[in-house]
């Protein structure tokens, strides 16, 4: 009897992000809803001013450290590094994002600085607009670039022109989202001491 | 401007819409915030949104798309639950949550349209 070869069924490309990832912001969400549903004051603090420095000092560190040191590396090291950085950056900035936020709504509620009036209600609406631009530039600039330099390195051969312009983007917009994450600083601290 | 014409660019403009009606209502809280000029900004990024969804539709990367609208939709849910935990009620929340939802709905078609265009 004659052996009939078996079309061999194509390989599912792996996910973008490994699916591991995702206990990451599966813990932190957990946390919040706790916190949000025990009106547990301390807990949201903490989560708003963990998530909040921690999205600042590695927004900070990306663009005013990692960016000139990606810069000077030979491209292939730049893509290993990338293809490691790319995933998890995508996994942790959008979730301290949506905990600082969500954290410090609750607080500012809780604390009674959302009814109050003058200064501190005008720097609360302040720091409302500076969100809004770090979230536009991320979502609008960031994101998709690491989308985008993600889905070129996994191609077979990857476009390096592709690569390095939406990289100038990226490092372009650090420089916005480093501006903002300093007067989030500012604006925080006035709050804090007001 | 070139960007601003392209699928990806007019979610854009709809996502900074969503933003400022967000922003219009949150900035009232505890008080009831008047809703024109939300109606208004919630209605412009309706608007574009569609535009933006028309634009791309042909473009839009389904396995970038749908784990965006996921992580998309799990942000605007926990925005929505505590706008509404807090006691957020009527028209401001109908607001809010329409926003949000364009929010949710902007994000995949810009990230999921980016890579055919840029």
């Amino acid at each position: 009897m004659e052996a009939v070869a078996q079309p061999v069924p194509a390989a599912r490309p792996a996910p973008l992000i490994p699916y591991a990832l995702l206990a990451i912001p599966a813990a932190a969400l957990s946390l919040l809803l706790a916190a949000i549903f025990s009106n547990a004051l301390w807990l949201i603090d903490f989560l708003h001013i963990a998530g909040g420095g921690m999205w600042t000092g590695i927004d900070l560190f990306m663009g005013f450290v990692i960016g000139p040191v990606m810069r000077r590396l030979e491209p292939p090291v730049r893509a290993a590094v990338m293809r490691r950085l790319m995933p998890k950056m995508m996994v942790v900035m959008p979730t301290l994002a949506v905990t600082t936020m969500t954290a410090g709504w609750q607080l500012a509620r809780k604390t009674g600085d959302l009814a109050a009036t003058g200064q501190i209600h005008w720097l609360l609406v302040a720091s409302f607009g500076i969100v809004a631009v770090l979230a536009m530039t991320a979502f609008a600039v960031l994101l998709p670039a690491n989308v985008g330099v993600l889905s070129e390195l996994r191609k077979e051969q990857p476009d390096g022109q592709r690569i390095q312009k939406l990289m100038a983007r990226y490092t372009a917009c650090t420089a916005v989202q480093g501006c903002m994450q300093i007067a989030t600083l500012i604006v925080m601290t006035r709050i804090a001491t007001l | 401007m070139s960007f601003l014409r392209t699928p990806p660019g007019t979610a854009l403009v709809s996502l900074a819409f969503a933003a400022a009606t967000v922003i219009s209502v949150a900035s009232y809280v505890p008080q009831r915030a008047p809703l024109a000029a939300p109606l208004v900004l919630v209605l412009l990024a309706g608007a574009f949104c569609a535009a933006a969804a028309w634009r791309g539709r042909s473009l839009v990367a389904r396995n970038i798309a749908q784990p965006t609208l996921l992580s998309a939709a799990v942000a605007v849910a926990f925005l929505e639950l505590v706008f509404a935990y807090d006691g957020t009620r009527g028209g401001p929340l109908a607001l809010l949550s329409s926003a949000l939802v364009l929010v949710a709905l902007d994000l995949p078609l810009l990230i999921s349209t980016y890579g055919a265009t840029v």
